[in-house]
């Protein structure tokens, strides 16, 4: 019997007024890793407590191991082989009580008892890494060992079937690599797992994958029959990427600028433009297999954002624009941010990078002079933030600035004038801006019926009304989709690279360090790395060489045989990529005796920097 | 300007926020009204029986003396038992307990004794039961038997009727006010905090204290309003009762008065997190200023102690204040001493409230 079969389903809240998910059909087989992959509020949570019974479903069929959950009393019994894991960090933990006790009342509330639970329970507390904090309360942890011991108190009695709720949601790239480590070992003993992410790059790492917005299915399958693009995927290298992907989006709506590539989709139709130009321009463009984001990139388009110059500073600042020496910064016993020294030039782009936790929040507070350095110099414009340097200074806080019960204009009228734009002024800016944000139906609504990219770029907008020299963007793009998230950086960038804006921001989104100038990695506090994305990357490529993706039906053993030969390995479901300084060839691999379906070459990726300079920093 | 747009800001959330409104609107007109007419300090309906062991002409002309409304007479009983019974059982509010050769003694000029038995229970209708039964039997006798040497003539001013209705409106429409002021400032502003926008605005130009200051103008601004409804509306069309003074003067009194309380409402909100502790501390410090201010007992009733820190009570001024005004209809200029109060208490509290506020950011 299947765990999930299901069609056509249908749910809705606010009886019947607000759609979560719409006519879909999907099935989830036995031994399947299933991911549901979609930004905030494309109805995967929904589904996934409509399967486990936590939530009724309006209409369609669905049957979870070929029970209907919507029937309470002949679902009760199919509950005892689900575990459901809901959103958000550790939810299922007892704060005060140790990581082992943890585990162990899970065992006890599961009947898991003697032998069986303490060899099961030291299996998983080693493979996760806890068993060394096994005496530690569980409130003492970080978010992504938190994450972990999650998951170790549900896998304690072996459910048959996973239902995880974006386990891996600003978990650390490290904790990340190891909770789908433990997905792939408990899916090796023949388990299910239906899990889900509004990561697009862990797409790859399932068996079967959906992609899901507004409600809907956007595409289904498995990651090499979905990841298909009609256009071809180019990787373009230019001394001005800038000035190429200008010109592109006069061929197509799907150039995107990520450092110093531009990454583009060329349709068959526009094949020929596009060599055109390339003779034109003199770049090289290298074909790639398209990615995820390319797919969503080309089923619904890009828009090109040019900003209007009213948001042209009128104040110059620094060279040095934000200056941040040594900054420690300690609530009670507990180090938030440890010893971060950093320089951000006028003009420039630099992203804080750290999963949640980190310390990111807690620094660009300390440097705004929301809390106080406990030790450290910060000076912003050249001096100390004060009254006239809040003048210069945009800000949008993560929980995003806005008043939910009043209308997007009387927001913006709000903020315009608490930082001294008379309305009239605010008035006349907004209907010069309004269709570049694509903002014109919203202006009159109240901000809490909007969707998130638009309350996003309402939140952004209300930090530019007074043309601020520096912006500080804290989480801003948090769970919106690739065309919204595109949509802002565009803005950033225009702002940063026409009017010289300086933009200081932190996202824990590995991949969106390529739309930065320069990055801090941090990880618990402390500074990993810091430099362009490119520099990093080059760097660590340098140390550890290539990276490969190598293809098999059992990665677990691969991987254990590659290490075992002194590579550097990471899983990716039913893949390893593996890190060579020799170049790696199907040749080589049989002279080693590894077993292999496929091999692709890889790229090394923020993530991987981070990983490794993690690593090597314990 | 901008001072305008931040009250424009508030004032247009707290509309938007039904269900504080509701509550708002509820409190000052309905509350009002069922507080004026339901809650009743006279003797209404007070069933009593009694216990007759003369059963001559006197005796029953004495208990015919009971009127309706104020009293109901259930019936007679017998046994010392059944008295007992009715009285555990709250059937009754008293028992009237008359001897034997009643009449006969009387008539004689003898001494007699009438027993009057309360239910205790039910504190305030025994209280006046006893009192009123008292009255009764007292005048029954001396009208029927003797004249006293001295008569006693009560009068009342401003209230002729002793109406407690009169007094219960404007006592409630004074604690409403005063609950609106201590909750609707902090509310505003830990709603904020909640949300985060605190940090934002502390990030801008904008200093903090005219953003407080711009929240406990416009929720003042908003209590001065639902005032004005509920005195010309609810108090004089609804309840119906009179207010002998110039509303001007006591609206100007309020709007001293709201100064008082939503620096107060300023500490409430500098202390809490959410609106859970909001609430939690608006109960707290609400009561003590109820209790202190001489709203439900006479100051001059309570222990020396607590009729020192009634001097704190910043209720005590405005409830002084406000009922000269409603009542006895005194204009605003001769209330100098109550002004003097509220205007130090209030100056004092609004600017320490609000520093306080700015400090906890």
């Amino acid at each position: 019997m299947k765990p999930v079969e299901c069609e056509n389903l249908r749910i809705t809240y606010r009886r019947g007024r607000t759609v979560a998910v719409d006519n879909l059909s999907f099935t989830v087989g036995s031994g399947d890793i299933f991911i549901f992959i979609g930004p905030d509020g494309a109805g995967k949570s929904s589904t996934f407590k409509a399967v486990c019974g936590v939530l009724t479903y309006d209409s369609g069929k669905l049957l979870t191991f070929g029970v209907d959950p919507n029937d309470e009393k002949a679902f009760e019994p199919v509950k005892e082989r689900i575990s459901f894991m809901p959103q958000g960090l550790g939810q299922n933990l007892y704060k005060k009580l140790s990581v082992e006790e943890n585990v162990d009342f899970f065992a006890d509330l599961y009947g898991v008892t003697g032998e069986e639970r303490e060899k099961r329970k030291k299996l998983l507390l080693k493979t996760t890494g806890l068993w060394e904090f096994r005496d530690r309360p569980a409130g003492k942890l970080s978010g992504g060992m938190m994450q972990k011991l999650s998951l170790c108190c549900i896998l304690i009695h072996r459910p048959e079937f996973l239902v995880l709720d974006e386990p891996t949601t600003g978990v650390d790239p490290v904790s990340r690599r190891e909770i789908w480590r433990l997905l792939y070992s408990f899916n090796r003993e023949g388990q299910t797992v239906l899990v889900s992410t509004s990561y697009l790059d862990e797409a790859e790492r399932g068996t079967e994958l959906l992609l899901m917005k507004d409600g809907k299915k956007v595409v289904s399958g498995s990651y090499e029959d979905v990841v298909r693009t009609e256009s071809q995927a180019f990787l373009i290298t230019s001394d001005d990427p800038y000035a190429v992907y200008q010109k592109l989006w006069d061929i197509t709506n799907t150039p995107r600028l990520k450092g110093n590539t531009v990454r583009v989709l060329i349709p068959p139709e526009k094949l020929k433009n596009f060599r055109e130009l390339q003779k034109k321009m003199s770049f090289s463009a290298q074909p790639v297999e398209p990615d995820l984001e390319d797919l969503f990139v080309e089923k619904v388009g890009l828009r090109r954002v040019v900003l209007p110059p009213i948001f042209k500073p009128k104040t110059e600042v620094p060279e040095n624009a934000v200056v941040v020496e040594n900054v420690v910064k300690k609530f009670g016993d507990f180090t938030a941010v440890d010893g971060v020294s950093f320089t951000v030039k006028r003009g420039e782009i630099f992203g804080l990078l750290g999963p949640n936790g980190a310390g990111k929040t807690t620094l660009i507070k300390t440097v705004l002079g929301l809390y106080s350095p406990t030790s450290g110099r910060i000076s912003v414009a050249g001096k100390p933030v004060g009254k006239d340097v809040k003048k210069l200074i945009g800000y949008t806080s993560q929980k995003f600035s806005l008043y939910y019960d009043l209308t997007v204009l009387e927001n913006l009228v709000y903020w315009g004038s608490v930082y001294g734009v008379s309305p009239s002024t605010v008035k006349s800016l907004v209907s010069q801006v309004a269709p570049v944000f694509e903002l014109q139906e919203f202006l009159n609504r109240q901000v809490a019926e909007l969707p998130l990219g638009i309350k996003q770029r309402v939140a952004l907008l209300s930090a530019l009304l007074h043309s601020p020299p520096i912006l500080f963007l804290d989480e801003p793009t948090s769970g919106v989709d690739p065309v919204e998230r595109d949509v802002f950086w565009q803005v950033i960038r225009e702002l940063s690279k026409k009017f010289g804006v300086t933009v200081l921001i932190t996202t824990h989104y590995m991949d969106e360090a390529e739309y930065c100038d320069r990055v801090l990695l941090m990880n618990r506090g402390k500074a990993v790395a810091l430099g362009s994305p490119r520099e990093l990357k080059e760097e660590l490529r340098k140390e550890m060489g290539n990276a490969y993706l190598i293809y098999t039906d059992e990665p677990f053993d691969l991987e254990e045989k590659l290490k075992s030969l002194g590579f550097k390995t990471a899983l990716f479901g039913r893949k390893v990529k593996v890190y060579s300084l020799k170049p790696i060839t199907e040749d080589y691999l049989k002279e080693l005796g590894v077993p292999f379906k496929k091999l692709k070459p890889s790229y090394i990726t923020m993530e991987d920097v981070f990983v490794f300079r993690v690593l090597s920093d314990v | 300007m901008k001072f305008l747009i931040l009250l424009y800001k508030e004032v247009v959330q707290f509309l938007r926020n039904r269900g504080l409104l509701i509550f708002a609107v509820y409190a000052f007109t309905l509350d009002i009204y069922l507080a004026a007419t339901g809650i009743d300090l006279t003797l209404k309906n007070a069933s009593f029986y009694a216990q007759d062991f003369d059963n001559s002409y006197t005796s029953r002309e004495l208990l015919s003396k009971f009127p309706e409304p104020y009293f109901h007479f259930k019936g007679y009983l017998l046994s010392d038992k059944s008295v007992e019974d009715v009285l555990l059982k709250d059937r009754a509010v008293g028992v009237i307990r008359i001897p034997f050769n009643f009449e006969k003694r009387l008539k004689k000029g003898d001494r007699t004794e009438v027993a009057v038995i309360v239910n205790g229970a039910e504190v305030s209708a025994s209280y006046l039961f006893s009192a009123y039964a008292t009255q009764i039997i007292y005048n029954f006798i001396t009208g029927q038997f003797f004249k006293p040497p001295v008569e006693v003539v009560p009068r009342i001013y401003f209230n002729q009727n002793a109406s407690s209705k009169l007094f219960m409106a404007y006592s409630e429409l004074l604690t409403v006010i005063t609950l609106f002021l201590l909750l609707l400032p902090a509310a505003a502003v830990v709603l904020e905090k909640e949300r985060g926008n605190v940090e934002m605005l502390t990030v801008s130009p904008l200093p903090n204290i005219v953003f407080m200051v711009a929240k406990s103008v416009a929720m003042g601004l908003i209590v001065l309003l639902f005032t004005a409804f509920a005195l010309f509306f609810t108090v004089e069309k609804v309840v119906a009762v009179p207010f002998r003074g110039n509303e001007l003067d006591f609206l100007l009194l309020t709007l001293l008065y709201v100064f008082t309380a939503s620096g107060l409402s300023m500490f409430i909100a500098s202390l809490s997190e959410n609106m859970l502790q909001v609430s939690q501390l608006t109960i707290l410090l609400l009561i003590p200023i109820l209790y202190l201010s001489g709203n439900w007992t006479p100051i001059e009733a309570m222990p020396k102690l607590l009729q020192w820190l009634s001097v704190l009570s910043p209720l005590k001024y405005y409830i002084d204040g406000a009922l000269a005004i409603a009542i006895k209809g005194v204009p605003l200029k001769e209330l100098t001493s109550d002004i003097l109060a509220l205007t130090l208490q209030g100056g004092a509290l609004f600017a320490l409230g609000n520093y306080f506020m700015v400090r906890r950011i």
